[in-house]
């Protein structure tokens, strides 16, 4: 009777690198609507656009905590699955 | 006894309707043209935006695809990990608050802000609130009945005056009849010969190509006529003193320097140095308009004068202007408001374009001053009455921008009816006392909606108009003493030589 080796699990593809793709191009977004603060409002509307470009501005920073937390969730599975051999 | 209610007294009630006179408000931090500057900026940053997140949500899509992917093939204890890490990232990507839904959302911002402007542009164009076509045609039909009148009553004046009883009363200097009869102002002009079409005819003059070489020879032949009149050379400047006033606060305060200038004869220039709640002082320099059109008088607010600043060359009265404006003391870096009537206006805005001082506002009130081109930073306020025909002598209208109001007054259609029929003349048009009136009402429409871009305009010059004190002068004219033909001996040492001398 021989001794069969149990197969090896298979190597999982989990990468981080889209994420954090999607952060810079976050990062990059905010830095468009930061530079809001640098063009010289002319007109009465002033208000009106700031308002909608602070709102967008909250939005991003939600969906950055929101990439920031698939990322971290990412990092768990990729020790998980470090620990099991599948990395 | 009742006690007196504590705090401030109530304000007043206003003396006369906001409306009092119907304004047409075109331009400024209300206009199209600033709504679409900014709109422009606002709308390249969201296509940045927008560019941006269809990128976070490509990347966030390849990442969900991998981790659904990796899903099946992971053992027991990796599985969840890797399902939490799938959630994770589709809540990111389409989420309520997920990059899909705000790329959606900076789309609608911009069709937003498009609305907005769109609102602002049908609002200016909708702020006519002058007569109708209609109306305009009652006004020059009336007008043309009642000129003849005006003429026949004229002539049979004149006819009256031969009668033995006429010449009587003439030569015994008390003509009852004759001053009957005589009507008592100029004819009712303005429903046929007003601004609008006074400009078609300018216009088209400009686009035959025929309106500068009008213009040269106008100012050409107006010259010829002064110096074989023998009009004498302006040769300096003399200042009066009037010492401490009460600051100019509002837009119908310059209205008052306005008749003030033009009541001068010859024409003075009034200088107002205003000290403000900031301690610096700063300068509103008023110009009086035309007094004289061509021949010897010592005047050189004259023709020939309108026909250069008209084109924003520098007239002999621009040069009178700047020297007064040296004579007080003002500096390149001293901050001046520029306030003209007439050919006031157009001196005024030649000095503010001509960079020469730091002009921070101009005031143009009945002024052709349209085709001279300030720069940006000027807030420049143009103020027109529909019935005066003389800013349509420019052939264009001043452009619009952020910093450029142009105000249209409807004044025959004016509350007041006393100051409406003034207006059906060309000198009741045109006078400063009307556009005193026409200033009086833009200061309350700047209480309305209608009056942002002219109170953003009074914002922004109101260092001019709210200081604590002030001092006023006036600068006369100095003509050489004796009237010489020969225009090559005269020597002018205001400021540089007018372009004919």
């Amino acid at each position: 009777m021989t001794d069969t080796m149990a197969p090896a699990p298979p190597l999982l593809y989990l990468p981080t690198s889209h994420l954090a793709e999607a952060e810079a191009c976050l990062d990059r977004a905010r830095a468009a609507l930061a530079s809001a603060a640098q063009v010289e409002w002319v007109s009465v509307a002033q208000h009106h656009y700031l308002d909608e470009l602070a709102g967008l501005d909250a939005h991003l920073g939600a969906i950055a905590a929101a990439v920031d937390h698939a990322r971290d969730r990412v990092i768990s599975a990729r020790l998980a699955a470090y620990g099991e051999g599948q990395l | 006894m009742s006690a007196r209610p504590a705090g401030p007294a109530p304000e007043p009630p206003p003396e006369a309707p906001a409306d009092a006179i119907p304004l047409t408000i075109r331009g400024g931090f209300a206009g199209e043209a600033a709504v679409t500057e900014d709109l422009e900026a606002a709308s390249a940053l969201l296509r940045d935006v927008a560019q941006e997140l269809r990128d976070v949500d490509k990347a966030l899509l390849i990442a969900q695809y991998a981790y659904e992917d990796a899903y099946p093939r992971a053992l027991p204890a990796v599985a969840p990990y890797i399902w939490d890490a799938k959630d994770a990232t589709a809540d990111a990507r389409s989420g309520p608050g997920g990059a899909t839904r705000l790329e959606s959302e900076a789309d609608d911002v911009g069709d937003r802000l498009l609305q907005v402007a769109r609102g602002y542009r049908e609002a200016e164009l909708g702020a006519n609130r002058g007569a109708s076509a209609l109306v305009f045609m009652g006004r020059m039909f009336r007008d043309l009945v009642d000129t003849r009148v005006w003429t026949g009553r004229v002539v049979a004046a004149g006819a009256w005056k031969l009668t033995a009883p006429g010449l009587f009363a003439t030569l015994g200097g008390r003509d009852v009849v004759g001053d009957a009869i005589m009507p008592d102002g100029g004819p009712p002009t303005a429903g046929y010969l007003n601004g609008t079409t006074v400009e078609a005819f300018t216009r088209a003059a400009r686009q035959a190509g025929v309106y500068e070489s009008m213009r040269i020879a106008l100012a050409s032949l107006a010259r010829i006529i002064d110096l074989r009149a023998g009009e004498p050379l302006l040769v300096d400047v003399e200042r009066h003193e009037h010492g401490a006033v009460a600051p100019p606060r509002s837009l119908e305060d310059l209205g008052d320097l306005l008749v003030l200038a033009d009541d001068t004869n010859p024409r003075e220039v009034v200088i107002e140095t205003v000290v403000g709640e900031d301690g610096v002082q700063r300068h509103v320099v008023v110009v009086p308009g035309m007094l004289d059109g061509v021949g010897s008088n010592p005047e050189i607010f004259d023709g020939a004068s309108n026909f250069e600043a008209v084109a924003g060359e520098r007239a002999d009265s621009t040069d009178m202007v700047i020297a007064a404006m040296r004579d007080a003391g003002i500096g390149p870096d001293d901050e001046v408001l520029m306030v003209g009537h007439s050919q006031g206006g157009m001196v005024a805005a030649t000095i503010a374009a001509s960079g020469m001082f730091n002009t921070q506002g101009l005031v143009t009130v009945g002024s052709p001053a349209g085709a001279i081109p300030l720069p940006e930073h000027i807030h420049a306020l143009h103020i027109n009455n529909k019935d005066d025909p003389v800013h349509g002598f420019d052939g264009t209208s001043p452009p619009l921008g952020p910093n450029q109001v142009v105000v249209w007054a409807d004044v025959r259609g004016a509350a007041d009816r006393e100051l409406a029929e003034g207006s059906r003349t060309l000198v009741g048009a045109h006078e400063a006392s009307t556009y005193r009136s026409v200033l009086a009402a833009v200061d309350r429409s700047t209480a309305t909606s209608e009056g942002i871009s002219p109170a953003h305009f009074t914002d922004q010059v109101g260092a001019f108009l709210g200081g604590t004190s002030a001092d006023r002068a006036t600068y006369s004219q100095v003509h050489e003493p004796q009237p010489s033909p020969e225009p090559e001996t005269g020597v002018s040492p205001c400021a540089s030589p007018a372009p004919h001398s």
